[in-house]
């Protein structure tokens, strides 16, 4: 009760301090930047009088609060000042501005963070959401730059510090519709069921616009044929196309729809707002005229997806892409797939197991080569899920290492079920070993691990916090498979987590194993508490920290996503072995202890020494705490 | 009697005496739940959420007899759906109505129905009913699944049958065996991740054994095979499912099949099922030993035969008749085989089981230490033989007779880059006012598809011509291949053409329709791509030249081999029947270099394909019109 006191006289005491009508904003106009790149930051003052100024502080911090610049100025009439800040370190930055005017004071603060390898700071990936965005409903007037909606999307991505962002479903790619008839140039299809459409003139405006508040975008690549263009590649060159072991033609089709598609190009732009089309714009690719994926044993068809994704950059201005096991060979398995080998027009079967993992290698070595020939900061994603078991080992295929080691991101779709409720019998302790060993195996080759796409929806705002207090303690991404709901939780969270991204998701990061970590830092509290794989070590040029995540432990074993709000978890007291610092001791006499949720608060703890080890308390927090000790 | 009837004999003795040591059934029934216990299971009906099966414990099962196999998340046996509505649909988890039928010690029956009411108005007033009968003699849960057809439209509805479960009650490494024409496929799930193949497309008997490779406790499903459409095994999810053929339902009437899922133990593989044994394997070096058991009830007396070629059918390695006596669920016993080398060769294992009239023989491929047609290394040209289905309702012989109207009416089913072969711009030349219904070739999750297909004979009729333009039999479904071959064969006639989903690529071979053509296809893979494009031959017009074909088996004896290209033949024609068959094996596919004309682009095409198509129209039996 004293405590809960002393909270609300603090929140007191900081109220007090500000004007009721003196009020600041900062705003960085990027999100994110590579190290060296410009961020300015622009402070907004208001509650001025007429021709009144304020002297703005502004304070820029990273790590734990090292001051990595302040700047001192005066707003204008308007009651605007921005300073202009080049960060060489990456990781998280924090600003925080701070306004006098008329004896009155207030502050404002906001996050951004600097990374050479975007994938590397960001905390979340944007995607999944621009389903036909752009495209007018019916009896709407066609407007190919729908401004508004482009700049809801780019806020939304912004506003929940997503820093790279896929654009999920469109296809550029020599096969697929992308490449549209002669004289249509700007029109989309989607892939699959998820009925993406989307123009380029739309498509640029939206790349644009990222890159102006600092977000980086992908695109999913789509190495199918589909469309008229890609139908037409195939009946030009079925010596590409893959067969079932009966003989079938691999994928979708849908001939259905083939007269309506070329009765749209050649009407276009005004079938755009045609009833007779809404089917096709509704679902322009799904199903129909989809014969995917193709025989990339022609080492052809790699180079002509390089050619198009590079194209395709310089028509969109995307950053990079991701494959959905494009270009692997033998063809990656599918739900339309009747079988899962996979044969040319004459019944040979496709290279399978090192051979056929040595020519996907070759095709993501020549794709990636030849982009990053042209352009040296191309991003690449894969969704291979990165590895197999064998004989209780894990293990790689050459594919994997190909693609992986150049700083890659790893999508593992198979984490799909693992936050949902219809996977059965699924668990948060699995869930928390399964995901942070993959991370761990992905962190070895440099890559970063992301798992998608699951739950969403369903989530409450319990299940919120604690899927990704686990993915981040755990060094990997959570991405939701629909539209984010808790948008409160979801936003402070992953602002928290973009802060302090170098505690949490820094591939120098050293995991303790699981028999040392256990050994080496004992925790007791009021209620069991979940820590012991996620102990980490991290060197920078900073110095050494420890990090301990300490996550209150869910109050059911399984994800149902209707979790209960868990009971406050107290008296936390962390005992650390001295071997934890390298025999030497903490830097100081204290700890930091970190914390998302708006009620609580990050703290300096004290760090008492005593039979040789050392104790932290952390007072009580409800979901998830980082205790960081500098030593 | 034979000896099988015998046999048959016997096990019913032997079942009466079981049945006479067996307890008795304990029914509870508080609605909408309904409880049922006997020596083997203890299950439970929920009513009000799809009739289905919500909890089910094999009390048999040697450890954790109390573990519920319906995981907690959702789940069940017996849960019903039509494959035209997508999952759940409004059957699986919706209010049933139900009645007890029966309710003794011996035997409780218990009948579950609701009717389609809003998701499709093409399924409105199609009631979904199951009588599930449980014995106390038996673990066997028997369904006999009706569809009726409560509306005044003929309806066609495609059951879809779900079962999702642990087997033994633990999340662990279920594995799924099912019998196909490429021989038995395996589907397993390990770490969350799904190995093989979830799909059987060509299933070829009607069983599915699904069990924990640990435990060796699984669930055996038995399924009339001819309406099985495939197996599916979403082995991530646990689930062991069916789809069956869609069926044509007139007013007023039904259509009804039955299936039995029955609880096994001791399960490592399977080769064979049925409603009396099923056959395992066990192979140590040189010793396979084919493991034989009763599936339902003890078995007095069962004649089988094994026999094993080689894979290539080069020799007969072994075989070997024997006689079972006594067999039981519990009881394994085993016709063993020791051939020196038997080691990892495949081998095409042929098991006869029963005597006489009801004499079942199964044939699969035994690929050595895969034991499964599944890892990629294993691809062998086997095909197992699939039996014949049965379909009353559609195979009737009617006296058909095509029906005289006015005008020229085509049924044109239109495939991939079928619009290069002109056809439909050909007719209208011939004959202006022809009308064409249309027919796209679509392919998806449960395969090939016409959006219009036909369902009996009797609907085409009335067409002049069908034309399957690079669309397979496949796409026809087995409703629509008998229906072409019986209108082909009243005096109707039909033109294919070649490409990527014809002929060998769509399993016209294995088709009704396949006695039809003028020509036997080739196999799945019997798409040829030229060196380079060829001049045709043989053709009346300058009729370009062509890359890829299709290449027969044989033309065949009185059939007319009218053009040709290096060699194959390209355009044939033969009489089935009244009617005619016109095959055009070209396909209008590949780049051809500057200077070639390809055979869709040339003048000639169009004259050479108008001569055809009318003299087929004229009703003339001869090949394509000279001059």
């Amino acid at each position: 009760m004293a405590k809960f006191v002393a909270v609300l006289l603090a929140l007191l005491v900081l109220a007090s301090v500000a004007s009721a009508d003196l009020a600041v904003q900062v705003w960085p106009d990027k999100l994110q930047v590579r190290p060296g790149e410009p961020v300015q930051l622009q402070v907004t003052v208001t509650g001025l009088t007429a021709g009144q100024t304020a002297a703005v502080q502004c304070r820029v911090a990273r790590l734990l609060d090292q001051e990595a610049a302040k700047y001192d100025g005066t707003t204008d009439a308007a009651g605007k000042v921005s300073f202009t800040f080049k960060p060489t370190a990456e990781f998280g930055y924090e600003v925080t501005a701070t306004a006098t005017a008329g004896g009155q004071e207030a502050r404002g603060r906001e996050v951004f963070a600097c990374a050479q390898n975007p994938w590397s700071a960001c905390v979340a990936y944007g995607g999944d959401s621009l389903r036909s965005w752009n495209m007018p409903k019916p009896g709407e007037q066609y407007d190919p730059y729908i401004t508004k909606r482009i700049a809801d999307w780019v806020a939304d991505w912004r506003t929940n510090y997503e820093s790279v962002g896929e654009i999920l479903g469109i296809a550029y790619d020599p096969f697929s519709s992308v490449a549209p008839p002669p004289g249509i140039d700007n029109y989309f299809s989607g892939q699959g069921d998820t009925a993406y459409r989307s123009t380029v003139s739309g498509l640029k405006k939206l790349t644009s616009d990222l890159h102006a508040n600092g977000i980086y975008s992908t695109v999913y690549v789509n190495s199918s044929v589909s469309g008229v263009g890609g139908t037409e590649f195939a009946r030009k060159h079925p010596e590409y196309l893959i067969f079932t072991r009966d003989g079938s033609v691999f994928g979708g089709l849908n001939t259905q729809t083939l007269p309506l598609l070329q009765r749209f190009y050649q009407q276009y732009p005004a079938s755009l707002t045609d009833k007779e089309f809404q089917p096709i714009i509704d679902s322009i690719s799904p199903g129909g005229l989809h014969i995917a994926p193709l025989n990339f044993e022609h080492p052809e068809l790699a180079h002509l997806g390089a050619e198009s994704i590079i194209r395709g950059r310089e028509v969109l201005g995307y950053d990079g892409v991701r494959y959905d096991g494009h270009y692997s060979v033998p063809a990656i398995g599918d739900p339309l797939a009747p079988s899962s080998m996979y044969l040319d027009y004459a019944g040979k079967p496709q290279p399978s197991v090192r051979d056929g993992d040595a020519l996907t290698a070759r095709n993501m070595k020549l794709t990636m080569t030849e982009s990053r020939a042209k352009y040296s900061d191309f991003l690449f994603g894969f969704n291979w899920a990165g590895f197999r078991p064998d004989n209780g080992d894990w293990v790689m295929s050459s594919k994997e290492a190909a693609t992986i080691a150049p700083g890659s991101y790893i999508l593992d779709e198979v984490a799909k079920g693992a936050g949902e409720a219809a996977a059965p019998d699924n668990r948060w302790v699995d869930f928390a070993r399964n995901m942070t060993e993959e991370a761990e195996r992905a962190r070895k080759f440099g890559a970063f691990l992301f798992a998608g796409w699951g739950g969403g929806p369903g989530y409450n705002e319990v299940d919120t916090r604690w899927i990704k207090a686990f993915s981040w303690a755990g060094g990997f991404r959570w991405i939701p498979g629909d539209n984010r709901n808790n948008k409160a939780a979801w936003r402070l969270y992953n602002q928290f987590a973009f802060r302090y991204s170098e505690f949490l998701l820094s591939n120098t990061l050293h995991r303790l194993p699981l028999e040392e970590a256990t050994k080496l830092v004992q925790v007791t509290a009021s209620r069991p508490i979940v820590y012991e794989r996620f102990v980490e070590q991290l060197q920078n040029a900073d110095g050494r920290f420890l990090v301990i995540n300490l996550i209150n432990s869910p109050v059911e074993e399984r994800i149902t996503q209707q979790a209960a709000v868990p009971p406050v978890a107290e008296n936390v007291q962390v005992t650390l072995a001295p071997e934890l610092f390298a025999g030497g001791a903490p830097r100081l006499a204290e700890a930091r202890v970190l914390n998302p949720d708006a009620t609580e608060q990050s703290q300096t703890l004290p760090l008492q020494a005593a039979g040789g080890k050392f104790t932290a308390t952390v007072p009580s927090f409800s979901y998830w705490s980082v205790l960081v000790i500098p030593y | 009697m034979s000896r099988y009837l015998l046999a048959l004999v016997l096990a019913a003795t032997l079942a009466g005496l079981t049945a006479a040591g067996a307890g008795p059934l304990q029914v509870t029934s508080t609605p909408p739940t309904i409880a049922v216990t006997n020596d083997f299971y203890a299950l439970s009906f929920d009513v009000p959420h799809g009739g289905a099966i919500r909890s089910f414990k094999y009390r048999e099962q040697k450890e954790g007899a109390d573990r519920d196999w319906i995981y907690p998340t959702g789940g069940g046996l017996l849960e019903d759906m039509v494959w035209q509505q997508y999952h759940p649909g409004e059957l699986q988890n919706e209010p049933y109505e139900y009645k007890i039928l029966q309710n003794t010690p011996e035997v409780f029956q218990i009948e579950l129905w609701r009717a389609l009411k809003d998701q499709s108005a093409d399924l409105k007033g199609v009631v979904m009913r199951k009588i599930v009968t449980l014995r106390a003699d038996t673990p066997a849960i028997h369904v006999r699944m009706s569809l009726e057809n409560t509306s005044d439209a003929p309806r066609f509805p495609g059951s879809w049958i779900q079962n999702r479960f642990y087997c033994g009650g633990n999340k662990g490494l279920q594995v799924a065996y099912r019998p196909s024409n490429l021989g038995i496929r395996m589907v397993y799930v390990e770490n969350d991740r799904c190995y093989g193949d979830e799909f059987v497309r060509r299933p070829s008997a009607g069983w599915a054994m699904t069990f924990d490779r640990d435990s060796g406790v699984g669930l055996l499903a038995l399924v009339d095979y001819n309406y099985l459409k495939m197996h599916y095994s979403c082995i991530t999810m646990y689930t062991t499912e069916w789809f069956y053929d869609r069926v044509l339902i007139a007013p007023g009437k039904s259509w009804s099949t039955e299936y039995t899922l029955v609880p096994v133990q001791n399960v490592h593989n399977c080769y064979y099922a049925d409603a009396t044994a099923m056959v395992t394997a066990d192979r140590q070096e040189d010793t396979l030993k084919w493991q034989f058991r009763a599936t339902e009830q003890p078995v007095a007396s069962l004649p089988v035969s094994i026999k094993l070629e080689k894979g290539d059918r080069s020799a007969v390695v072994a075989e070997k008749t024997v006689t079972l006596t006594n067999l039981t669920r519990g009881n394994l016993q085993s016709v063993d085989f020791t051939v020196p080398g038997l080691g990892r060769q495949a081998l095409i294992v042929t098991i006869t089981l029963g005597e006489g009239a009801q004499k079942k023989t199964a044939e699969f491929l035994y690929s050595g230490d895969e034991g499964v047609y599944y890892a990629p290394e294993t691809a062998s040209p086997y095909r197992a033989p699939l039996p014949q289905k049965i379909k009353p309702e559609l195979m009737g012989q009617r006296g058909l007779k095509l029906q005289p109207h006015e005008g020229v009416r085509v049924l044109h089913a239109l495939g991939l880059w079928s619009e290069y072969n002109r056809v439909e711009p050909i007719l209208r030349n011939i004959a202006p006012g022809v009308s064409f219904r249309e027919s796209y070739y679509t392919s998806g999750v449960l395969g090939p598809e016409l959006t219009y297909q036909p369902l009996l004979a009797e609907e085409l009729l009335g067409y002049d011509l069908i034309v399957l333009d690079n669309v397979g039999a496949n796409a026809l479904g087995d409703a629509g291949q008998i229906a072409v071959q019986q209108y082909v064969q009243a005096g109707g006639k039909l033109l294919l053409t070649g490409g990527i989903s014809s002929l060998g690529k769509s399993r016209f071979q294995e088709s009704p329709l396949k006695e039809a053509l003028p020509l036997e296809p080739d196999g799945f893979f019997d798409l040829v791509r030229l060196p380079q494009f060829v001049p045709v031959a043989g053709a009346s017009y300058e009729l370009g030249q062509v890359q890829w074909l299709q290449q027969p088996k044989l033309v065949r004896p009185g059939a007319q081999t009218l053009l040709t290209a290096a060699g194959y033949p390209l355009l044939v024609s033969g009489a089935y029947g009244q009617g005619q068959v016109v095959v055009w094996l070209g396909a209008p596919m590949g780049d051809p270099p500057a200077g070639v004309t390809p055979y869709w682009e040339s003048r000639g095409w169009f004259r050479e394909m108008r001569g055809v198509l009318k003299t087929l129209l004229n009703n003339s039996t001869g090949g394509a019109p000279r001059g």
